[in-house]
């Protein structure tokens, strides 16, 4: 299972992501562009978030949790995870209780006000690299494979102890 | 391996979908008295005002869809743990190798004059949902009694559709077990300004009836409110009655250990039967939550299978609803009692929010309007994460937020 994989270090802040994560989720008939994005009347929601951490810039990002607290906390079946594995919810079954957010630890589940639902990371489906993670100019945001995962860490370690 | 379970709601489904995928031997029985089981009990308040469907309220994944499960539209009337068998009211008894009891609660009937009129409902299933929704027709006022979450939800649905509504509460304040003296202010404002009716410190005295059928309610203070249908949303009581003779103790409700067994060998219980312990007032409660009942199941589940499992902590007031468009979010212990605590609020507009400090642990918080991050913050109630020095600036980041507004 590939996940998107966030190296706060390399993170410069610049809220890249943020915005190809809105552009990515713009409904439009047309091609999904920052122009098509800005021009909605009501403009998509960002879904992950570039906070600050202890030491600098950070992206915040749904982790898809195994054991997720918004799917056991979701009062209307909304919320569920899909073949891949991803969480995601599905729009007409959302009543705008707002449970995943109060489940959420991590704060990245969010209000659209005035469409009353919850939006989330859907890991984008319909793209082979989420949005997020093509425009990050610094790869802060890596798509990665689990189980490769730490041996690429391993391979980091290593390589840092030698400078 | 011979499964049984008592229920029909999420605590157990959520058992049923763990034993199914982890037990492929698994011969599963459940037994539920209602005759649409498998629905989300929590948008019953959707199907009054007709903005959901009977079908868009159902499970997606019904348990039936599994051939190895064998549903009976039964009431469990006893169990006898030493035969290992449950007695069925329609005289079946059904042997069973590990029992889960999930049977729920039930909505209590005041035992005021009146209150067998016609007109007059308790709320909580399916079957009271659609007679509701069938009395709705012509009717013009509406009285509910209870305000607290299910009472205020429910009367929010009948308004939605143009019923004019009053709602009793015997506390001084609605909601009174998610909202603090001001939240509950600034609820009861907004859904008075949207045409509610709220009397609060006051409850039924009587029903009032003209042949047979309801025409009002009497309150205890004296006054007298019209109204063609009555809600008595007053509470519920877990349904614990069958067990009487089984061995399975019960206190306030049924009682387990960690793993969700019960007082007998192969019994185990979940959901609003269950007495649990909060994890951050000390207390011995019945939880009525729907995370908690999932979490229950699914413990139950894994040690019915055979895996062995803990529940975590529980919180039994942890909870998230929009109320008049302003949504609210709390937890953990929202009406702090001692010098103990130290209390912090902040409000800007519409937005409200408090925090409750034990020393340097976050106890209970409320978020109203703005409920952004909530969850980061229950998460340190819930595992009662000592803050040290990172107490103010937590505060600082909480609160700040409504600034920026």
């Amino acid at each position: 299972m590939e996940v998107i994989y966030v190296q706060a270090d390399r993170c410069l802040g610049c809220k890249t992501c943020e915005i190809e994560c809105r552009i990515a989720h713009t409904d439009t008939d047309t091609e999904n562009t920052l122009f098509a994005a800005v021009s909605q009347l009501r403009p998509p929601k960002r879904r992950l978030f570039v906070e600050q951490g202890e030491k600098g810039k950070t992206p915040v990002i749904c982790r898809h949790c195994e054991e997720a607290p918004c799917i056991v906390e979701c009062i209307s079946g909304s919320i569920y995870r899909d073949e891949q594995g991803f969480v995601r919810r599905k729009k007409e079954r959302c009543i705008g209780c707002w449970s995943c957010i109060m489940a959420c630890p991590f704060g990245v589940v969010v209000r659209d006000a005035e469409a009353h639902i919850a939006v989330k990371c859907d890991h984008c489906p319909d793209l082979d690299t989420p949005a997020c993670v093509t425009g990050c100019p610094t790869k802060a945001l890596q798509l990665v494979d689990v189980d490769s995962l730490p041996q690429e860490r391993r391979k980091e370690l290593l390589l840092k102890k030698e400078v | 391996m011979q499964y049984v379970i008592v229920g029909g709601s999420i605590a157990a489904i959520t058992a049923l979908n763990v034993i199914r995928a982890n037990r492929p031997d698994a011969k599963m029985q459940m037994v539920a008295d209602e005759a649409v089981p498998f629905y989300y009990r929590a948008l019953i308040p959707f199907l009054l005002d007709k903005s959901r469907t009977v079908d868009e309220i159902l499970f997606t994944e019904q348990p039936t869809d599994d051939k190895r499960v064998k549903f009976h539209h039964d009431r469990c009337v006893g169990v006898d743990s030493t035969q290992k068998v449950i007695r069925l009211e329609s005289g079946n008894p059904l042997p069973y190798d590990k029992l889960l009891l999930a049977a729920g609660s039930s909505s209590v009937r005041p035992d005021i004059p009146g209150v067998g009129s016609t007109g007059v409902y308790t709320l909580r299933n399916m079957d009271e949902a659609l007679k509701v929704r069938d009395a709705l027709e012509g009717c013009g006022k509406a009285v509910v009694v209870g305000g607290a979450l299910a009472g205020i939800k429910m009367a929010e649905s009948l308004q939605r559709t143009g019923v004019h509504v009053t709602v009793v509460e015997q506390f001084p304040r609605i909601l009174p077990f998610i909202a603090d003296t001001e939240t509950a202010q600034r609820m009861s404002q907004k859904l008075g300004q949207e045409g509610m009716a709220i009397h609060t410190n006051d409850s039924a005295a009587e029903i009032l009836a003209t042949d047979g059928k309801a025409t009002g309610v009497r309150l205890v203070s004296g006054k007298t409110i019209p109204a063609d249908l009555v809600l008595l949303m007053v509470g519920v009581r877990p349904n614990v009655e069958f067990l009487a003779g089984s061995g399975v103790d019960t206190d306030l409700a049924v009682l387990t250990d960690q793993e969700m067994q019960t007082s007998v060998p192969d019994i185990y219980a979940a959901g609003d039967m269950v007495q649990i312990h909060d994890a951050v007032t000390g207390e011995d409660v019945i939880s009525g939550l729907w995370g908690n009942a999932v979490h229950m199941g699914r413990t139950a589940g894994f040690n019915m299978s055979g895996i062995k499992a803990v529940v975590p902590p529980f919180l039994s007031s942890f909870n998230s609803t929009e109320i008049a468009g302003l949504p609210i979010i709390s937890a953990g212990l929202i009406h702090p009692q001692s010098e103990q605590y130290t209390v912090y609020t902040e409000a800007q507009g519409e937005n409200y929010r408090k925090l409750i400090f034990d020393k340097d642990r976050l106890v209970g918080m409320i978020f109203l309007g703005d409920i952004t991050k909530a969850g980061v913050y229950i998460n340190l109630i819930r595992n009662r994460i000592a803050l040290g020095e990172r107490k103010d600036a937590l505060i600082r980041e909480v609160m700040s937020v409504l600034s920026t507004l």
